[in-house]
């Protein structure tokens, strides 16, 4: 077995490791009060019922994760690597789609629970009129001006280097630093990297202004104490994104750099793995740390009592707007709200609202560039190789 | 300060909304000069229709409760004092309820009762 068997081999097991874990995982590092996209109390996260689905889901997931992850890497050693990791890519979608049914099947199950229930529903929704004496300042959008300095770097260096490079650049290598691939040299290709930067600030930019207009919401019982810790939760996504967004421009900077070889070929390679264990170990911690909406912080003082603090305390009450969440918890939809970005019910983070205009027009133009991406992907893999 | 608003009510959203700020403002948790939430912001926050919001703090304005500026939003200003017409205005939204208190039996004292009652409770 050679290097870069091993190198594929190694990716394409830790892309595996990586689907499979965050979805058998799905049910630990979603709210403890929402099971499957249908909203509970948080108290009967521990019953039998809800115990039970989650077993199954997290098994289900788990033994057809690992048959699918052993066909898909088998072939990475008996087949072109080409033809093998084209196998592989398509075994994980079908990995997604079983995980998915395996999903449905439990929505069903607690929506079920729920109606044989006797939970109290609320209708009752909370805001903060005049912010609180104490609250922390948001992550300002104003810093994403700081990726421009990089952007000019390498454009400004490109100008300076460009009637010195040779006619043939290169644009591929492989893991012993050889070149598979050259490009000829125009502008085109020379100054495509720094017109991708700018569109990435642009695309980060936006997520971070998004994350900072998003709908203050809660569903902690104390109101005043799970606004507080939605806030810290909003504080922190909107610095990973900026530190992600950071690295990932300093990283494809870094690859313009050894284009114009000024900087080792190995350079990105190595970068770009790094990249992807700093985004694995930042997500963990958000996920087990502070929790989406960050309704993890402070976990052991809210076990002892929700009455104690502030005031505002809604107890026992389960919220009732699952009709809004189509399609099995995914999509929120509700013309009659104003907001444009709510907190996602499973997973981490925010999605749109599909009953507003602009957010529909949103989820689409996302949809489409998905699906375009997805389409593309094999024939771009024919055309490297 | 917090403020919650029941969807599913008998009571109208926008009354529920007004009824909060005013006794935000009644019992001090709301001061003079500072701002409210913008009419996105609350309306986005609430999941309530921002016409609803916006015709809220129109009314607030209207009763001299808060103060509309194009830079500033709704800022608290002084809690207007009752007019002769204003007192007028009240006894007008009273008198049904007063008539259907009695024809329900209940005497003077209980009905003096109940005032005390939620005019203690008013200000939570």
């Amino acid at each position: 077995m050679d290097y870069s068997i091993a190198f594929i081999v190694g990716i394409m097991g830790f892309c595996w490791l990586l689907v499979v874990g965050s979805a058998a995982l799905l049910p630990y590092y979603t709210k403890k009060s929402i099971a499957f996209g249908i909203a509970v109390p948080q108290e009967q996260y521990g019953s039998a019922l809800l115990s039970m689905v989650r077993q199954q889901y997290v098994w289900g997931n788990l033994v057809f994760g690992a048959i699918l992850m052993a066909l898909g890497i088998w072939p990475l050693f008996h087949m072109r690597e080409e033809v093998a990791a084209l196998v592989s890519v398509g075994l994980i979608f079908l990995f997604m789609v079983i995980s998915y049914v395996f999903y449905i099947r439990a929505y069903h199950q607690v929506k079920e629970f729920k109606r044989q229930s006797d939970w109290t529903i609320s209708t009752v929704s909370s805001a903060q009129v005049v912010p609180l004496t104490d609250e922390r300042a948001l992550f300002s959008p104003w810093w994403y001006l700081t990726y421009l300095i990089p952007i000019a770097a390498i454009t400004v260096i490109s100008w300076i280097k460009y009637p010195s490079l040779p006619d043939m650049i290169p644009q591929n290598i492989d893991l012993d630093g050889t070149v598979i691939s050259y490009a000829e040299k125009t502008m085109g290709t020379v100054f495509t990297m720094p017109l991708i930067l700018l569109a990435l600030t642009a695309l980060f930019a936006f997520i971070g202004l998004m994350i900072n207009r998003a709908k203050r919401q809660t569903d902690d019982p104390n109101i005043v104490r799970g606004l507080r810790n939605n806030r810290t939760f909003q504080i922190a996504m909107g610095k990973m994104m900026f530190w992600l967004g950071l690295a990932m421009i300093l990283m494809m900077a870094g690859a313009q750099l050894s284009i114009l070889g000024m900087l080792s070929a190995l350079f990105s390679l190595w970068a770009s793995i790094a990249l992807l264990v700093f985004v694995l170990v930042v997500m963990v911690y958000l996920l087990f740390a502070i929790g989406q909406g960050g309704y993890r912080l402070g976990e052991r003082q809210k076990a002892v009592t929700a009455t104690s603090i502030d005031g505002h305390v809604i107890e026992g009450d389960v919220a009732e707007d699952d009709e809004h969440w189509i399609l099995w918890g995914t999509f929120y939809n509700n013309p009659e709200d104003p907001s444009l970005f709510v907190q996602k019910r499973v997973g981490m983070g925010w999605t749109t609202n599909v009953g507003n205009p602009i957010g529909k027009w949103l989820m689409i133009i996302t949809a489409a560039l998905v699906v375009a991406f997805l389409v593309a992907l094999p024939f771009l893999m024919m055309l490297e190789t | 300060m917090i403020i919650s608003i029941d969807a599913r009510s008998s009571v109208p959203i926008y009354q529920q909304l007004k009824t909060a700020l005013i006794a935000g403002i009644l019992s001090g948790q709301i001061k003079e000069g500072e701002r409210l939430a913008s009419v996105r912001d609350l309306g986005s926050d609430l999941g309530i229709n921002l016409h609803t919001v916006r015709k809220v703090y129109g009314i607030l304005a209207d009763e001299g409760y808060i103060e509309l500026t194009r830079n500033q939003g709704a800022v608290v200003g002084k809690p207007p004092k009752l007019d002769k017409e204003g007192m007028a205005q009240f006894e007008k939204v009273l008198l049904p309820i007063v008539i259907e208190l009695r024809a329900r039996d209940i005497d003077k004292e209980q009905y003096h009762q109940m005032m005390d009652r939620l005019w203690d409770e008013s200000i939570g």
